[in-house]
């Protein structure tokens, strides 16, 4: 017998845009006196309702690790809090079968001032435990964790990873019947994920559900025994892992060519001054030509190509590539420390040029920015704006077989014989 | 209702009483109960079963937030004897020398006097604005996880209890130094630490829920704590207010609690019951109507936050 473990119905999460929530009474006044000035319609109008997620529904049994993917703004995490109980919805209703416990956060609660030993306590407790489940599983925890020498030290002199083991350390052993995970993966170093994912392996094979939430197809791929696809708040497809994944990714790829035009008129501006009015980004050939398509020995051009509209002193552009599992393969910025000196309204090319053997066989997204430090905050970031194809065409080495691994180079081999004395 | 009635597997008699059967499971095991989450949706009391399954929480928070406090401080518990003994201090020469209020009461020394009256005064003030700051100063962690809200106030009251505890040893120090000895009023004391307690939650809630919408709040608080302050017999005896207002200034729940708390410790003059009795009406009536209100807007703060 199949049991229901999570019963999601018509959920959704309203917003509402034009209405903001009065942060001080004046605000409020002056919000309460514009009502009675203005008709109604007006005031209809004023209140635009944003719906983060919409008529959601599905199921997961009990026993299954269920993945939830889709874009940056997608709803996932909305979703997950909700499901989670941290926000209300707005309609619909949520079942959880079971004790249920989230991790939307590693080290929830944590206090620098306090030792190893309190945080866990503090930090299991707010995670639904009481004190005797967590003395119960002390050692565990702090085996699981490897912080046995630094048990009584405050957090505050723990290292980020540290933090981070013991905060997940504490969530894996809180034995609900279901657990919520929102993108903790991406934290941690390799071996550390790789022990997380076998954790929650684990927990699912005891027979109790997992919900996750994870850019990391690769990981949603491992783990997941079925996954949901959500786009702008609503439900795309739900099914098996493979298909969903596949469909978000030919689903991400159709939106996506490698090369972005902007239209006339847009600008890109720095506290409010137009600096950049952009043209295009194009992956393109050293040769010039724009193809989606590259093999892997060729060199790729990122060309963005726009038309100034400012003295460009100190302005950044950086592009970050990332592969189809969302697995950041590196970052640039424009190494150039005076951008542009000329005088404006000129047209401009900036590019950068990822060398050939480098890239392995594959679908990549660039996302492309533009800064002027030290304010550091993007002025502009325009994520996964173009998108190209690696294909190994050439093959590697004698056998000419395509090779495992997120980069590709051409390593130089040597053989020679050793003279022995 | 009855088409989503399931437990967590258990297999279930099919005979004709398997709805009573699975009733009584549910009933005797919270853990299989299942969640249900909708919009939330008319006025209510908090869930205080839930309320009581989070205690050890409530108990984490207390003990974390005491030791946060003094734990990095040179002084650590002693300025929880310092703050009052100075304002006892203070108060004794300005207002008991200075201002001549000390003519004012035989029962006992005006050092002593004040001392008492800001010992259960402290309790109150802390309490109230610890409270509401407590769910504001813990916005990331209620936008990351879930848990009563209520348990914030509590605790925030929790601590404050712990400080009032020390500051009575204090108080009781002083009391054999100043060769006073204690009544049988003294059994009434745990009365008035619960009245106080009542007191600050019933206005603490109102302003921690407020607070979350309104950061004016934050800006009036010591505003009111100051003012109460006035309006409370704690360096100026009871019988500075004409008998006919004293039923108005009992809405203070702190004025009878101040001479209560006085009257169990120093024997000196005891409350007007009927007045007190006025007083813990309108209180506990405020206290119930901000459970109220904090239990329907709580869902709302991880948004506004």
């Amino acid at each position: 017998m199949i049991n229901t473990a999570v019963h999601v119905e018509n959920i959704g999460k309203r917003y509402q845009l034009g209405l903001n929530y009065a942060d001080s009474l004046s605000d409020l006044a002056t919000q309460f006196g514009r009502r009675l000035l203005r008709r109604n319609a007006e005031l209809s109008k004023e209140k635009r309702d944003f719906w983060a997620v919409r008529d959601i529904s599905f199921d997961v049994e009990q026993g299954e690790v269920f993945g939830i993917i889709g874009r940056n703004g997608a709803g996932k995490s909305t979703l997950l809090k909700l499901i989670s109980r941290v926000s209300s919805p707005s309609t619909g209703r949520i079942d959880l079968y079971g004790r249920v416990a989230s991790l939307l956060e590693v080290g929830t609660g944590f206090h620098p001032d306090l030792t190893g030993r309190e945080n866990i306590f503090m930090n299991g407790t707010l995670l639904g435990m009481t004190r005797n489940e967590v003395r119960d599983r002390l050692d565990e925890i702090v085996e699981f964790a490897g912080v046995g020498d630094f048990l009584e030290t405050p957090v505050k002199r723990y290292s980020s990873g540290m933090r981070v083991r013991l905060g997940f350390a504490v969530a894996a052993h809180l034995r609900p019947e279901i657990l919520i995970i929102d993108e903790v993966l991406t934290v941690g170093d390799a071996e550390f994920q790789a022990k997380c994912l076998g954790k929650m392996k684990s927990v699912a094979t005891d027979g109790r559900t997992v919900l996750f939430v994870s850019h990391n197809m690769g990981a949603v791929r491992s783990l997941c025994t079925r996954a949901c696809l959500l786009e702008k708040g609503t439900l795309v497809t739900i099914g098996t892992t493979e298909n969903v994944v596949c469909h978000y990714l030919s689903f991400r790829g159709q939106q996506l060519s490698s090369r972005r035009q902007w239209s006339e008129g847009e600008t890109i501006n720095i506290g409010g001054v137009p600096f950049v009015q952009p043209l295009s980004f194009t992956a393109k050939g050293l040769d010039g030509t724009h193809v989606n398509s590259f093999s892997t020995d060729q060199p790729i051009e990122l060309a963005f190509e726009f038309i100034s509209r400012n003295v460009l002193v100190g302005v950044r552009i950086g592009v970050l590539v990332r592969n189809a599992d969302n697995v950041t393969i590196f970052g640039s910025n424009t190494t150039l420390k005076d951008l542009i000196n000329d005088s404006p309204g000129k047209h401009m090319q900036v590019s950068c040029i990822i060398p050939g053997n480098l890239l392995n066989s594959g679908s990549y997204t660039v996302d492309i920015g533009l800064d002027r430090p030290p304010e550091y905050i993007a002025d502009f970031l325009e994520q996964e704006s173009i998108r190209f194809d690696v294909s190994d065409v050439t093959g590697h080495g004698y056998a000419s077989e395509p090779m495992p691994g997120v980069v590709r180079p051409k390593l130089e081999w040597r053989c020679h014989a050793k003279v022995s004395d | 209702m009855a088409e989503h009635s399931r437990t967590d597997g258990r297999a279930v008699p099919s005979s004709g009483d398997s709805l009573s059967i699975m009733k009584k499971i549910i009933a005797d095991n919270p853990n299989i109960n299942r969640t249900s989450i909708t919009p939330p949706q008319g006025w209510s009391l908090p869930d205080f079963r839930e309320l009581y399954r989070y205690r050890d929480l409530l108990l984490m928070l207390t003990s974390r937030n005491v030791a946060v406090i003094y734990r990095q401080s040179f002084f650590g518990i002693g300025w929880a004897v310092i703050r009052p003994i100075i304002t006892a201090l203070i108060f004794t020469v300005i207002f008991g020398r200075f201002a001549g209020f000390e003519s004012h009461i035989q029962s006992t020394s005006y050092p002593l006097f004040v001392l008492a009256g800001l010992v259960i005064w402290n309790f109150f003030a802390t309490s109230l604005a610890s409270t509401s700051e407590s769910v504001v100063a813990q916005a990331n962690v209620i936008s990351k996880t879930y848990f009563p809200r209520l348990i914030l106030p509590l605790s925030a009251v929790g601590v404050a209890s712990i400080d009032f505890l020390i500051q009575l040893a204090l108080l009781m120090a002083f009391m054999v130094l100043f060769a006073s000895t204690p009544t049988m009023a003294i059994l009434t004391l745990p009365v008035w630490f619960a009245a106080t307690t009542v007191a600050s939650l019933a206005i603490g809630i109102w302003l921690t829920a407020l607070n979350v919408r309104f950061r004016d709040v934050k800006h009036a608080i010591p505003f009111l704590i100051q003012t109460m302050l006035y309006l409370t017999p704690v360096i100026y005896p009871v019988s500075f207010i004409p008998q006919r207002w004293q039923w108005l200034i009992s809405l203070n729940p702190m004025f009878s609690i101040v001479q209560g708390f006085r009257w169990s410790l120093l024997g000196t003059e005891p409350p007007n019951w009927s007045l007190f009795l006025f007083s813990m009406l309108v209180t506990t009536s405020l206290m119930f109507g901000g459970l109220i209100f904090f239990r329907r807007v709580e869902s709302t703060f991880t948004d506004i936050i």
